[in-house]
C-alpha cells in the first residue's frame, strides 16, 4: 500500500557544489505505517540505471539534519517520521545525465517488536532537470 | 443474563491504515470518519502523532479541539515497547520504563482513559502501575493471536495481573484469539506472495487441527518444504487467528480493560472467520461495559463502509442477545 509513494521524483536532480556536480539528490519516504528512530531503518537498495548507490556514499536529510546512511544503525533517538521525505545525497562525482533515469529502491524496515524484518520496494522512471 | 447497559462500539484509526498511509485521509479526516462509527476513538501512538514517545503540546492541542468539535471520546492510546530498536541488544527493563513513561503521560495528556500494552512491557508494568494510578489511566496487555486466553504467555500475564492486584492493569482481548478459521485475507496473501498450493492446503488442514503454535506448525511446513518466504506467509495463519473459545472471556472478565474487534472481512453481513456471535453474547453475559474498538486489518477496500458493516453487525448481535 506504501510502495508507489517511496521514491519521491520532485526532489530528483544533481548537487552542485563550487561549480562542480558532485552527486545527485532523491526524496525517498520509508515503507512502513509508522515513524522510526533511524537504528530500525534497515539497508537501503537504490539504483539508478541498474547502478547501485554504495551506502558510504549516501546522506540522509531529515528536518534540516544529515546523517550518514552507515551511521543510521548507531542512532536510537533521531527519527524518521510517518510520511517524511527524507532527502537522499549520493556522492558520485559528475552526478547523472539530464534526462531519463530508471530508479530503482528495495529498502529494508527492522521491526522493533518482531524480530527480523521486511522489504518494501518502488520502481519509477524520472526525469533529471538539465 | 441481560446487561443493563451494554458496551460500547467505536473505532480504531488503525483500521484506515490504507487510507492514511497512501495520503488519502489526514489525520482530521479519520476523527471526522471516527465520530460517524460511534464516537469512540483509538490511536496508535507513532502512526498517528509525531515525536513519539512523547506528546507534544501541538498535536494536543489539535486533538483536543477535533474530540471537542466533532464529539468524540477518547477510548485508548496504543503504546509500544520496541524492545528491539537498537542493533545490538534488546532494550534493558530500565530502558524500556523510561520508554514507556512517556507514552502514558502521552496518553493521559491527550485525555485517553486506556493505554495499550505490548507484552513486552510485563518486565515494567509493576513500576508502571503507580504512574497509572497517578495519571489515572487502566493499563491492559492486548491479547492478540497467537496470544490466545489459553496460551503460556497468556497465563503468566494473568498470574502477574492477580499476583500485583491492581485493576489499573489487565487485559485487551483481541477477536483475533476467536477464529473459527483462517481468514480468506490471509490465504489469499499467501497465494500472491506465491506460496504452492499443496502447502497452503496443509497449512488449513494444520491449523483445522487447532493445537499446534505457530513455532511448531512452521517447523512441520518447513519440513515439507516451506522456503522462508513461505514460511511467514504461512505462519502469519497462526499470528492473526487463534483458538480461544469466547466462553474463555468469562475467566478474565474482571481484567479486560478494553476490547478489540478485529476482522479481515465481513461477507453478507458477518465476519466469516471469527466467531463474532458467541464474543458478543459472552461480553454481554460477562456484563463488559467499556468500548470494542473496531479494528480492520484486511486488504484495500472502503474502509468506511466495512467498518460500518462490522458495527452493524456486532449491533445486530446485542439486540439478538440481549432480548434472550
Amino acid at each position: 500500500m506504501y510502495d508507489k509513494y517511496l521514491i519521491v521524483g520532485e526532489a530528483f536532480k544533481n548537487v552542485v557544489e563550487g561549480g562542480q556536480v558532485t552527486g545527485y539528490q532523491i526524496g525517498l519516504r520509508l515503507p512502513y505505517y509508522r515513524g522510526v528512530v533511524l537504528s530500525l531503518v534497515g539497508e537501503t537498495i537504490l539504483t539508478v540505471d541498474g547502478e547501485r548507490a554504495p551506502a558510504e556514499a549516501m546522506t540522509v536529510t531529515l528536518r534540516g539534519k544529515t546523517y550518514p546512511k552507515t551511521q543510521f544503525e548507531d542512532e536510537p533517538v533521531a527519527k524518521w517520521e510517518f510520511g517524511d521525505i527524507g532527502i537522499v545525497t549520493v556522492a558520485k562525482p559528475g552526478g547523472l545525465k539530464p534526462g531519463e533515469h530508471k530508479v530503482e529502491l528495495r529498502q529494508q524496515m527492522k521491526i522493533s517488536y518482531v524480530p527480523g524484518g521486511f522489504w518494501g520496494g518502488d520502481t519509477k522512471t524520472l526525469t533529471l532537470p538539465g | 443474563m441481560i446487561s443493563a447497559q451494554p458496551f460500547r462500539v467505536g473505532v480504531t484509526l488503525h483500521s484506515f491504515t490504507h487510507e492514511w498511509c497512501s495520503f488519502q485521509w489526514s489525520f482530521e479526516d479519520m476523527l471526522q470518519k471516527a465520530a460517524q462509527l460511534g464516537g469512540g476513538v483509538e490511536i496508535v501512538g507513532p502512526s498517528h502523532h509525531r515525536g513519539f514517545p512523547e506528546v507534544t503540546d501541538e498535536f494536543e492541542r489539535a486533538f483536543k479541539s477535533a474530540v471537542e468539535r466533532y464529539g468524540l471520546t477518547p477510548t485508548a492510546y496504543g503504546s509500544y515497547a520496541d524492545p528491539f530498536m537498537l542493533p545490538d541488544r534488546n532494550l534493558t527493563p530500565d530502558e524500556l520504563f523510561a520508554y514507556t513513561v512517556p507514552q502514558l503521560k502521552g496518553a493521559a495528556k491527550l485525555g485517553f482513559p486506556v493505554v495499550r500494552l505490548q507484552y513486552f512491557a510485563a518486565v515494567v508494568a509493576e513500576r508502571l502501575i503507580p504512574y497509572a494510578e497517578k495519571l489515572n489511566l487502566k493499563l491492559g496487555y492486548e491479547l492478540h493471536a497467537p496470544l490466545t486466553i489459553e496460551a503460556p504467555l497468556t497465563q503468566e500475564l494473568l498470574e502477574q495481573i492477580r499476583r500485583l492486584g491492581s485493576d489499573r492493569l489487565g487485559l485487551i482481548p483481541d477477536t483475533s484469539i476467536f477464529a473459527r478459521s483462517v481468514s480468506q485475507h490471509h490465504i489469499e496473501r499467501a497465494r500472491q506472495g506465491g506460496v504452492p498450493e499443496p502447502l497452503i492446503q496443509r497449512a488449513l488442514d494444520l491449523w483445522a487441527q487447532r493445537r499446534h503454535t505457530e513455532e511448531q506448525a512452521v517447523a512441520l511446513l518447513r519440513a515439507e518444504g516451506a522456503d522462508k518466504n513461505a514460511q511467514t506467509l504461512l505462519g502469519g495463519f497462526w499470528g492473526t487467528c487463534g483458538f480461544s473459545e469466547p466462553r474463555a472471556l468469562a475467566e478474565i472478565k474482571t481484567h479486560i480493560n478494553h476490547f478489540h474487534g478485529k476482522f479481515y472481512n465481513i461477507v453478507d453481513g458477518d465476519e466469516p472467520d471469527l466467531r463474532y456471535e458467541e464474543v458478543v453474547k459472552t461480553l454481554l453475559d460477562i456484563g463488559y461495559t467499556g468500548w470494542l474498538s473496531s479494528e480492520y486489518e484486511g486488504g484495500p477496500t472502503d474502509a468506511f463502509a466495512i467498518v460500518q458493516a462490522h458495527q452493524a453487525m456486532i449491533q445486530r448481535y446485542i439486540q439478538k442477545h440481549r432480548r434472550n
